[in-house]
């Protein structure tokens, strides 16, 4: 064919779709790129294909649960109850609730272990981006399309904090690589004033810490020029990091404890 | 020690994080809103029926995804392989796609924007055969891996992967004639400068677009 710079024929439909999502490697992923770069159709195929895809994805942050199905669903489980309590199921119902509280634990554990957070390296890690624009990975206002981006990239279903009665805007989300599948942090703005929120899964050690005050869900400390201020809430760990003073950022946790 | 609701709990933690995907697959398998949220309980209902028999620490979403899936399956059957819920062929792009999705605060310009691109993608959607529907809804829509979406679909992760690309392939034929794919914007910059911009390919020997079976 005219249009096309290269004698190898085209990779079947399995190779390319493998390519687009990042599933091929070594020699294979090699031959593929390779042919890609010589042939127009296929990059034509490819562009076409990664298109539809962004397109289902835009789709996907509209398509989220309603609250009404999650309580319907909610409400159906409860009126079900006195299934369960069927005496044949209830070894078997236990056994499975058993391991499910074990399997939790164990990952809580396993993430509180080794995941103990510093203040001074939280800081730093938050350093650049407190005093300067903040990188997100994905940049959005929508917190339904943050929690989407969440969902896809983590699998895990994080709640998405409210900082808006304090001004602070959602400006977007990133992963934390050091923590894989645990942890992502949200950034949010306030005119020329960054915050940025790292989500931890679990209950992770806090070291350089204070508690906000006796009985108080909230932990806080300033290093150097950074505030910080830990909070726990469904099992997650809150993590904000901002160069406001401290004082505004416990004012600021007062009312969102209850993520949405 | 668990209380009478600790199975309740269990399955709450364990299985209801993944609502949205459930809704998501729903959707893309029903064509309506209330349909899909019908068959999201009944099958969070089946799930919770058979809960003792999920294994803990093993993938919740894929088993959740597997029941909503049979349960759409065994009512289609039940109903003379009639759709789920409603035909296919008669969607309403101007109503059923706008029901589907909740209100946000946007201005009136991104609102309507975004209401036009998402009911012409998911009116197209809609119109494609259901092997084709299933699969982007899970991996396009809800990003599932190819193995976790060859495993609700009980298929090879081959035919996963042909079936997801000749599935974007004609729902961007479709985007195309319904003019959300201009042709210009359809073809990609070509890698390398020295290569010629090409026309839109007609389709090379040996690809179907049935979904057959890889």
């Amino acid at each position: 064919m005219p249009d096309r710079a290269t004698s190898s024929p085209c990779p079947n439909e399995e190779a390319l779709a493998a390519l687009l999502q990042g599933a091929l490697a070594g020699a294979e992923k090699e031959a593929v790129e390779e042919h890609v770069r010589r042939c127009s159709l296929c990059q034509i195929d490819l562009a076409e294909q990664r298109r539809v895809r962004e397109a289902l994805r835009r789709l996907a942050f509209d398509l989220t649960a309603p609250v009404e199905l999650r309580q319907r669903v909610r409400a159906a489980i409860r009126a079900r109850r006195a299934g369960w309590r069927r005496p044949a199921l209830l070894a078997g119902a236990l056994a499975a609730v058993f391991a499910v509280i074990a399997v939790i634990t164990v990952t809580r554990i396993s993430v509180s272990r080794s995941h103990a957070v510093p203040a001074a390296t939280l800081a730093r890690l938050h350093r650049a981006e407190t005093l300067g624009p903040a990188p997100t990975a994905f940049a959005s206002s929508d917190p339904a399309a943050v929690a989407a981006w969440i969902q896809r990239q983590t699998g895990r279903t994080m709640p998405v904090p409210d900082y808006r009665s304090a001004g602070y805007l959602l400006a977007g989300v990133r992963r934390e690589p050091a923590f894989g599948n645990d942890a992502v942090t949200l950034v949010y703005r306030d005119g020329a004033e960054w915050l940025s929120c790292t989500m931890l899964a679990g209950t992770p050690t806090l070291r350089g810490f204070a508690p906000l005050a006796p009985g108080a869900a909230i932990d806080i400390a300033r290093v150097g020029e950074i505030s910080l201020a830990a909070y726990r809430a469904n099992g997650t760990t809150y993590l904000l990091a901002s160069t406001a003073p401290l004082s505004e950022l416990q004012a600021l946790l007062a009312p969102a404890e209850a993520p949405y | 020690m668990f209380g009478r609701d600790g199975k309740r709990r269990a399955f709450e933690a364990e299985v209801l994080p993944h609502l949205d995907a459930a809704y998501r697959f729903a959707c893309a398998l029903c064509g309506s809103r209330a349909e899909a949220e019908d068959l999201v309980q009944e099958a969070c209902l089946r799930a919770y029926a058979a809960f003792e028999r999920f294994e803990p620490g093993t993938n919740a979403r894929a088993w959740l995804l597997t029941i909503l899936r049979r349960v759409y399956l065994n009512e289609r059957r039940r109903l003379g392989g009639q759709p789920f819920v409603q035909s296919l062929d008669g969607a309403t792009p101007e109503r059923e796609p706008r029901s589907i999705a909740d209100a946000r605060v946007r201005t009136p310009e991104e609102e309507a924007l975004r209401t036009a691109e998402r009911d012409l993608v998911f009116a197209a959607l809609r119109e494609l055969p259901e092997a084709f529907r299933e699969v982007l809804a899970l991996v396009d829509l809800h990003g599932l891996q190819y193995a976790e979406a060859a495993e609700v679909l009980g298929c090879p992760i081959g035919t996963v992967m042909s079936r997801l690309y000749r599935g974007r392939r004609q729902l961007a034929r479709r985007l195309r004639q319904s003019g959300f794919f201009d042709a210009e914007t359809s073809v990609c910059q070509p890698m390398r400068a020295a290569e010629p911009p090409m026309q839109a390919p007609s389709r090379r020997h040996g690809r179907q677009e049935a979904p057959s079976d890889a």
